[in-house]
């Protein structure tokens, strides 16, 4: 099994053409990584957030920092409301602007900023009151299924509170990176399309059912390599996502809670960010594995490379293309659209919960083994069709 | 050799069906996308093309002179009106002549925010009237200001050149065609013509769909008005005409095609693999798409995505507008710099035809390959038939339809359902029938009461269930809620895709949220869900969800039902009766209502041509005639009395006998609405504040006349 994995290797992955497209696409993706970096220090603020976060802001939220930052607001705040105060640039405190300036940095970036981190613990608190009215309500209403759900967000939103002012605009930043994903996946197309097709083309289909290694087993060990791609591809990517966000703009508060970003302010996750990091890896690599058990198929179901290809760049882009946002419940063909796996953000943003049988079971978890059933039926066909003797032998034709 | 060459590109590989693909999945995105329109503009076009026509061209003094003479029309309409009507009542006038006066006034009146989006224009264009013309801009719009890429010609272009090519090393025929007559550089230049002739055909074939989409969709008239008179070129470098520049955008896009033909076959013939050909050409396109860079950095990338997308070309720079911002939007990209691109992208072009000449001309090493020939099933075709088709279709069977009279102005915010009166407004709450207590009706630990009362803007009762739209960025859903045991389910939802940025829409948009009376209400029968927005009706099928629009001139929520039939007014107040069963509409008498309450077989009406005084029009004799001697707007009714804020007194709530005739004083409080519940012994009444947003609720005893403050369904100010 090992000898035929390494010959599938050399065969499709060790050529040079390969290699030379895996290098390209990885400094392609670089070049995303920089430009996506380069949206912030874009950003007319950004020094002058860094300075003050780097000066005093940053650490524990204390007193002090949250009277500045509210006290500087309503100072500036009463200098620019009657307009005439000197709009000449580069007198401003903290910014390179003027008072104005100043005004717009601390009214629409460092307050709600500052607002978000401190109440923080009252809106989860509210959650968690309106669900405990909520558990009493549908009691009386004999509505179990919400009382379940009810008691959940009551349990799952109670005391959380953010301790740290932490500045997460490169999280924030990294954490919202799709290119990465459509990447990873045309490099999987481009080594997976060829596993069935190109045996075929070389009419060597023919001649392998007949050698010792050359019938299931050999079958068996081609879906192994595609997820020892996937595998290999998703971790190269995401790899390279962080170096590249390393590198271009300091990633930094690993350890801060997830709902610290506001995107995840609802997020159920009671988790830190590194711990997500973790989490969305193994989601991405689920939709990665699940649409490539999908090309798989292509590429066993027909005989020319072209066919293959056109088919699988239809089951790539039609889910990739398909729009994903976040949602309480999401439906069928969403929770099996792989493409939501690797935007898996989408699911994790709410409190999302799929009503199965009156009970609720967490929408990621659905879509998580919907996705693996996918492969895994993918998969079925594809052993399925090979068997030389099986009764609808219709790729024959093809 | 030439047409030898083309016959095989569609008739081997399966060309044909991959034609007939992309055209398929052009009309398909075409139909899905939204389009860069003033919706309001395309939804009342026939009344816009009329104000818009007679000024369409080049702005004259006596054009100007035309439209600010309509500008004061419109502007004085109300008051002109009003004046009219006071001669009239007066006896000034005869009622003849205040018929025909009065008609076009109103017609005036009503499209007044129709004529001040033309108006917007005119001073747009007024700023530089020699290369801003006025015109019926929506097709122009959707057509010239977005960025479209072609997905199904892109993918026909890198498989058509790929096989051409790629056919030839796969069987291995090159070594044989290298070796006959004429195998040599004339069998390559010929297969060069062959995919270009193929290639630009179709090119063009895409932009015809697409020009051809737009001109039956919105219409594209004066092609020949310069590229400035929409705001969204207004600072183009270009001086062309609009179908100048969808000429220019034509021939880049068929560049763009050829220069990635001549990719993909170079990369064919280099590699000799048609799967990196493919995958190659595939990301040459895709990834710079992707990448998250500024849209014009896509039109200077080593790629011919620049090109296939076009537009961007024509545009102008366009920065971020916040405060001291240096971010750029988009960088306009200049003639010069574009020429350089043409030039240097067509020198490379010449260099991979060479090189692929060249290659593929002289001896080479002979392949141990054979194929076979394959026949395939349009599996693509499947794929995205099932992608596409969501929905199975139940047969729906035709049943009884419910009795309940539905009146819009009052039904969509306040309703009875299963012993509990439920309100939108101010919140949206339920109370109980009996105890009086108040609850919220959406119980979401997540959701905020004020985002809750922004996002459901029309309730509805039947059969003990309470239906409720719920409206957000992504779309609009209607919900049934069982509030016995808060069982949900969504009945309809209609998915919204972003609609893409506009400028001449910018303006509209800042005016703040729409008007409430704007905002989606619906009604529904077993079979079918009524869902009118602004002055839309269409009718959905429950089970299919095939929707067709019924009614489009209707008045802005004026509109009630029976069962049978629709009842509503105009823009210009002339009442009708749509037959849902036939599909019949027709004018009721010669009347105009202000506003009108539907009851079992009478309309009662606020008449228009009478100064606001209360009518009824009984719908069997079609009879009409005056009811209650004060002007009143805000009507309702049950068996014994009517009851209506007296316009004539303060708008105070008043009650009117229907058997004795005689009108009383219920409430000395100036109101917004008054709701009646048949056989229920209370009347609710509710004042609303319009600058602060204050509202308060009152309940009237109907026996004793008693009233009393609710604070639970009242709200100091708005939040």
């Amino acid at each position: 099994m090992l000898n035929l994995l390494g010959f599938e290797f050399k065969k499709f992955v060790l050529k040079p053409h390969i290699l030379l497209l895996l290098i390209l696409c990885t400094a392609v993706n670089m070049v995303g990584t920089y430009a996506s970096c380069r949206r912030i220090r874009l950003d007319e603020f950004s020094e002058a957030f860094t300075t003050l976060y780097d000066g005093f802001l940053q650490g524990e939220l204390t007193e002090e920092k949250i009277n500045f930052v509210i006290t500087e607001t309503e100072r500036l705040q009463a200098l620019t409301a009657d307009r005439t105060a000197s709009h000449e640039m580069g007198t401003g405190t903290y910014t390179d602007f003027n008072v104005f300036g100043d005004f717009n940095f601390f009214y629409f970036l460092l307050y709600p900023e500052m607002e978000y981190a401190v109440s923080y613990s009252f809106t989860a608190n509210e959650i968690v009151e309106k669900a405990s009215d909520n558990i009493t309500f549908f009691e009386e209403k004999g509505n179990h299924y919400e009382v379940r759900v009810n008691e959940k967000i009551a349990a799952r939103y109670a005391n959380r509170v953010i301790h740290e002012f932490y500045d997460l605009r490169a999280m924030d930043n990294y954490l919202i990176y799709d290119f990465s994903n459509l990447v990873a996946l045309l490099v999987c197309l481009v080594v997976i399309v060829p596993v069935f097709v190109s045996e075929k083309e070389a009419e060597m289909d023919k001649l392998l059912p007949a050698l010792k290694n050359g019938g299931g087993k050999l079958v068996q060990t081609k879906v192994f390599f595609t997820f020892l791609v996937v595998l290999l591809v998703s971790l190269w990517f995401s790899l390279w996502d962080f170096i590249g966000f390393s590198l271009f703009s300091p990633l930094q508060n690993f350890d801060a809670p997830l709902y610290a970003i506001e995107i995840f302010q609802f997020t159920p996750l009671d988790i830190t960010i590194s711990q997500y990091f973790l989490l969305n890896f193994i989601f991405k690599t689920i939709g990665l594995g699940a649409i490539t058990s999908l090309v798989l198929l292509a590429s066993q179901a027909f005989r020319k490379t072209l066919y293959a290809f056109a088919v699988s760049t239809v089951a790539v882009l039609i889910p990739y293309l398909s729009r994903l946002s976040e949602k309480r419940s999401f439906t069928f063909l969403e929770l099996i659209n792989p493409a939501l796996m690797l935007k898996n953000r989408q699911l994790f943003k709410l409190y999302s919960v799929q009503n199965i049988l009156g009970y609720p079971i967490a929408s990621p978890w659905v879509a998580f083994i919907a996705n693996i059933l996918l492969s895994s039926a993918a998969l079925a066909l594809v052993i399925l069709f090979s068997n030389p003797v099986h009764p609808f032998k219709f790729n024959k034709k093809l | 050799m030439i047409l030898r060459e083309i016959d095989k590109i569609f008739r081997k590989n399966m060309g044909f069906v991959f034609f007939a693909a992309a055209i398929l999945i052009r009309l398909i995105t075409l139909g899905v996308e939204e389009h860069a329109v003033n919706a309001y503009t395309v939804n009342n076009r026939e009344a816009y093309l009329s104000i818009v026509t007679p000024f369409s061209g080049k702005i004259t003094d006596q054009a100007a002179a035309g439209i600010e003479k309509v500008y004061q029309a419109v502007a004085n309409a109300q008051v002109d009106l009003d004046d009219l009507r006071q001669d009239y009542l007066d006896g000034e006038i005869s009622r003849e002549d205040y018929l025909e006066r009065s008609r076009p006034l109103e017609v005036l009146y009503n499209n007044d925010d129709l004529f001040l989006t033309f108006y917007s224009q005119f001073i747009y264009a007024q700023e530089a009237p020699e290369q801003r013309y006025l015109l019926y801009e929506d097709g122009w719009n959707a057509l010239l200001t977005q960025e479209r890429l072609d997905w199904g010609f892109v993918l026909l272009t890198i498989l058509f050149s790929a096989s051409i090519f790629g056919r030839e090393y796969e069987s291995n025929m090159r070594t044989l065609l290298i070796a006959t007559q004429k195998g040599d550089e004339r069998l390559a230049i010929a297969k060069f013509l062959a995919v270009f002739i193929v290639i630009g055909l179709c090119s063009l074939l895409s932009s015809a769909i697409e020009y051809g989409y737009f001109d039956l969709k919105y219409g594209l008239p004066h092609g020949d008005y310069p590229l400035q008179s929409l705001r969204y070129f207004k600072d183009s470098a270009f001086h062309l005409t609009l179908r100048q520049t969808f000429l220019y955008i034509s021939a880049y896009r068929m560049l763009g095609y050829l220069l990635l033909s001549v990719l993909t076959m170079f990369i064919s013939v280099l590699s000799g693999k048609t799967i990196i050909t493919l995958a190659v050409s595939l990301m040459v396109i895709v990834l710079p798409y992707a990448l998250p860079i500024t849209a014009s950095t896509k039109y200077l990338l080593p790629s011919p995505l620049g090109f296939i997308l076009a537009q961007g070309f024509f545009r102008s720079t366009e920065m971020s507008e916040f405060y001291q911002s240096k971010e750029v939007l988009f960088a306009a990209i200049s003639p010069e710099v574009q020429t350089a691109l043409v030039l240097g992208w067509l020198v490379f072009a010449m260099v991979l035809l060479a090189i692929i000449l060249i290659k593929f001309s002289p001896a080479a090493s002979p392949r141990a390959k054979s194929s076979r020939k394959t026949v395939i099933l349009p599996l693509i075709l499947l794929v995205c038939s099932t992608l596409l088709s969501a929905c199975n279709m139940p047969t729906a069977t035709e049943s009884q339809q419910t009795e309940t009279i539905f009146n819009a102005k009052f039904d969509t915010d306040f309703t009875v359902v299963d012993g509990r009166i439920v309100t939108i407004f101010p919140h949206f709450l339920m109370e109980d029938m009996e105890s009086h207590e108040v609850e919220d009706v959406i119980r979401d630990p997540f959701s905020e009461r004020e985002t809750v009362d922004r996002n459901v803007s029309s309730i509805f009762s039947k059969d003990e269930f309470l239906y409720y739209i719920e409206t957000s960025d992504s779309g609009l859903k209607i919900i049934e809620l069982d509030l016995d045991t808060y069982l949900s389910r969504t009945i309809y939802s209609e998915e919204k895709v972003d609609a893409p940025f506009l400028f001449s829409n910018a303006e509209l948009d800042t005016q703040g949220g729409l008007p409430y009376a704007f905002a989606p209400a619906f009604f529904l029968t077993d079979t079918h869900i009524f869902l009118f927005t602004e002055s839309i009706v269409e009718k959905i099928n429950r089970f299919t969800g095939a929707k067709e629009t019924i009614i489009d001139d209707l008045r802005p929520r004026h509109l009630a039902f029976d069962g049978e039939k629709i009842y509503y007014t105009n823009e210009i107040h002339e009442l009708f009766a749509y037959d849902i069963s036939t599909g019949r509409k027709r004018s009721l008498g010669d009347i105009r209502a202000e506003s009108f309450y539907l009851d079992h077989d009478r309309i009662y009406y606020s008449n228009t041509d009478e100064d606001k005084l209360i009518y009824v029009f009984e719908l069997s004799t079609e009879q009409s005639q005056p009811v209650v001697a004060d002007r009143s707007t805000d009507f309702v009714c049950d068996d014994y009395y009517l009851y209506y804020i007296n316009q004539d007194d303060q708008g105070y709530l008043y009650r009117f006998n229907l058997t004795t005739g005689i009108s009383e004083l219920l409430v000395p409080i100036y109101g917004h609405k008054v709701y009646v519940i048949a056989d229920y012994p209370f009347v609710y009444y509710q004042t609303f504040d319009f600058p602060t947003g204050a509202s308060d609720t009152y309940r009237i005893t109907k026996e004793t006349l008693q009233f009393e403050f609710i604070e639970a369904l009242s709200q100091s100010t708005l939040p």
